[in-house]
């Protein structure tokens, strides 16, 4: 049976231009959650959001640059520290909505001019940045976007269609998606506070990650380091809401129990849990419900980084995904900023304190609009001979 | 060698729409609508939801016409596999590629933001979000894919989807390709079309229920042992298929 091995993972966000700086962030505590100047916010019920340092081209000195997205000032920032990518890499995106920050500036695109704008336009600009395949596609679930992208490049590998995936993942905080979760309600008022009894909404981030999935054995021929292995994944949907989760969680429910099932291992091997956590009431108290079904009122530590960066939308599952690299490296998961009173259904479950964890396992979820759900399972074991 | 049914076909094409088993032969083909000839205008059918869906629906017309296309294809692809009236619905999932996907609901909403912003209009701001209504109607409980690809009425969702049932074991997905071509944007219509083009595809499925099989080595597409690349094509196979079989 093949392994997948992700040998390269990467994330630009509020916290940092690298994943180690976010990582040293998260464990401090840190958070890039702040007032939004990018856009007039008076109109919405929020005006907080993870907003990265400098991405904004309106005070560019280029002034040709002023209608460009910023996505392209996002991808450049993540390629510069992924080293170069295996021939013939398959390059598959995952965002929502790409460079729609072009909308802001005007309500229609009436040329081509607009490439960001188009959703096949993002795995073009992501192989001209990066390297790689001109030939990708991009994956849209939803805030379960870069997870199902994941999903799907395991999948692709494992059936030889390809043996090599750069998952490029990237999502921005713009007026039209800020006004748009507005007009939903779905903004906190505050910095988001997952799993917090007192949570009232989620806060909008923007990030962007980069992930290099590849067959074991290629990967050794290569003598790429196996920074953590893609063990199990799973993809339900609720069929119960378009912009509501399941209650019961029978979605995630089943996503996570097929992602076990494949992963090949106990569910007391799980050693922690990177939830989705936005902050909402209604998606944390369905994942509180589905990971105490799932794991039978005992589950393992679980953690938010959604209150350290915001939710960066389709970006926010391959971020995630990193950091569980991260958190087996270290055997440590952090504190999720911005939980303090515990819901009945929390207790042990997330801290704002970091915790020590002892596995080789880790379940990151994701979940969205259209009951949309998507679990991996990522470990730190390979039965495979190491690379370098 | 990945292999499956095609048990459903459902179509929204211009000037026509349905089901595979009452296809009619006015339909015209996938390539001949991609040629310069295309017209103008959508000139897809109008649809209503007794007639689509088989049952009234009161979202359907307040959705946007890239959801209305999408799901009414993928709603006789099902319906043409016999796959919503059985008990369990084999956990299928929906696998969609689109070229523009909702980009002129993204335009349509733009508008709303300096007045009111629309959450109504805003909750199909994604190109997924017809799956997730297809998911409730159908009770379809697999997973819901869109895919954005520069040619999706080739064959990258069948092959993903194909993919996808081998490795996770799933029993049947609906996959196929829909979009709509935002207002404005005539010099980008050659790389897709207005429409949808969905089929069932089923593991395990009685002789009888199958327009043929479809096969998957990785790298290329076959269908009844025939090479093909494109969702039209299949189509018209399945057709054939099907009279060859009624004669």
């Amino acid at each position: 049976m093949k392994e997948i091995w992700i040998v390269e993972a990467e994330a630009v966000t509020g916290l940092g231009d690298s994943l180690d700086d976010l990582w040293t962030a998260l464990k401090q505590g840190k958070s890039s959650i702040d007032t939004v100047e990018r856009f007039d916010t008076s109109s919405y019920i929020s005006n907080y959001a993870s907003i990265i340092n400098g991405l904004d081209l309106k005070n560019n000195a280029d002034s040709s640059r002023a209608d460009e997205s910023m996505i392209t000032g996002l991808l450049s920032r993540l390629s510069s520290s992924i080293n170069p990518l295996p021939n013939d890499c398959a390059i598959i995106t995952a965002t929502t909505k790409a460079g729609i920050d072009i909308f802001d500036k005007r309500s229609k695109c009436e040329d081509n001019s607009c490439e960001a704008l188009y959703l096949p336009g993002l795995p073009r600009h992501a192989a001209r940045q990066f390297g790689g395949s001109q030939n990708g596609f991009n994956v849209s679930s939803a805030c379960a976007s870069s997870t199902a992208a994941i999903a799907i490049c395991g999948t692709m590998i494992k059936t030889s269609m390809i043996d090599a995936a750069l998952v490029v993942c990237a999502d921005l905080v713009t007026e039209f998606v800020f006004s748009g979760f507005s007009s939903l309600k779905a903004l906190s008022g505050q910095p988001c506070q997952p799993f917090d009894k007192a949570r009232s909404g989620l806060t909008l981030g923007e990030g962007a990650g980069a992930l290099l999935l590849m067959d074991s054995e290629k990967a050794i021929e290569q003598k790429r380091e196996c920074k953590g292995v893609l063990a199990g994944w799973g993809m339900a949907s609720d069929a119960a809401h378009i912009t509501a989760p399941a209650r019961d969680g029978r979605g995630l429910l089943q996503a996570m129990t097929k992602a076990l099932e494949m992963a090949g291992i106990s569910k007391a091997e799980i050693a922690g849990i990177v939830a989705h956590g936005t902050g909402t009431v209604y998606n944390d108290a369905m994942e509180m419900t589905a990971f105490n079904s799932f794991f039978d009122n005992a589950p393992p530590p679980a953690y938010s980084i959604k209150g350290s960066i915001g939710h960066t939308l389709g970006a926010a599952g391959g971020i995630e995904t990193a950091v569980c690299l991260k958190i087996l490296e270290d055997s440590l998961i952090p504190g999720t900023c911005g939980f303090i009173t515990p819901e009945d259904d929390a207790k042990g479950l997330i801290a704002s304190k970091n915790r020590r964890i002892n596995g080789n396992a880790v379940m990151t979820t994701n979940s969205g609009f259209g009951g949309t759900n998507a679990a991996l399972i990522i470990s730190n074991n390979s039965k495979k001979k190491a690379g370098k | 060698m990945i292999t499956a049914h095609i048990t459903g076909i459902g179509f929204v094409l211009p000037l026509c729409c349905g089901m595979g088993r009452d296809f009619s032969q006015t339909a015209p083909q996938i390539s001949d609508a991609q040629s310069e000839n295309i017209p103008d205008k959508r000139g897809l059918p109008k649809l209503s939801p007794t007639e689509t869906l088989g049952k009234p629906h009161t979202r359907f017309g307040r959705m946007d016409d890239f959801s209305r296309v999408s799901l009414s294809a993928v709603a006789f692809a099902i319906r043409d596999a016999g796959l919503e009236t059985r008990e369990e619905r084999l956990g299928a999932g929906i696998f969609a590629a689109s070229y523009y996907g909702c980009l002129q609901t993204d335009a349509d909403y733009t508008l709303t933001m300096a007045d009111s912003p629309s959450p109504g209009l805003f909750a199909y701001t994604l190109p997924n979000t017809f799956i997730g209504e297809a998911s409730i109607i159908f009770n379809l409980t697999g997973p819901g894919i869109a895919i954005q690809d520069e040619n999706p009425f080739s064959s990258i969702a069948l092959k993903t989807a194909l993919a996808h049932m081998h490795v996770s074991g799933d029993q049947a997905v609906i996959a196929g390709a829909s979009d709509i071509i935002p207002d404005g944007l005539e010099s980008n219509r050659a790389r897709t079309i207005n429409g949808g083009l969905y089929f069932t595809l089923e593991k395990n499925r009685a002789k009888d229920r199958s327009y043929g099989k479809i096969e998957y080595d990785g790298k290329g597409l076959r269908f009844n042992n025939s090479k093909t690349d494109n969702l039209s094509s299949i189509k018209e196979s399945c057709i054939k298929t099907l009279e060859a079989k009624q004669k």
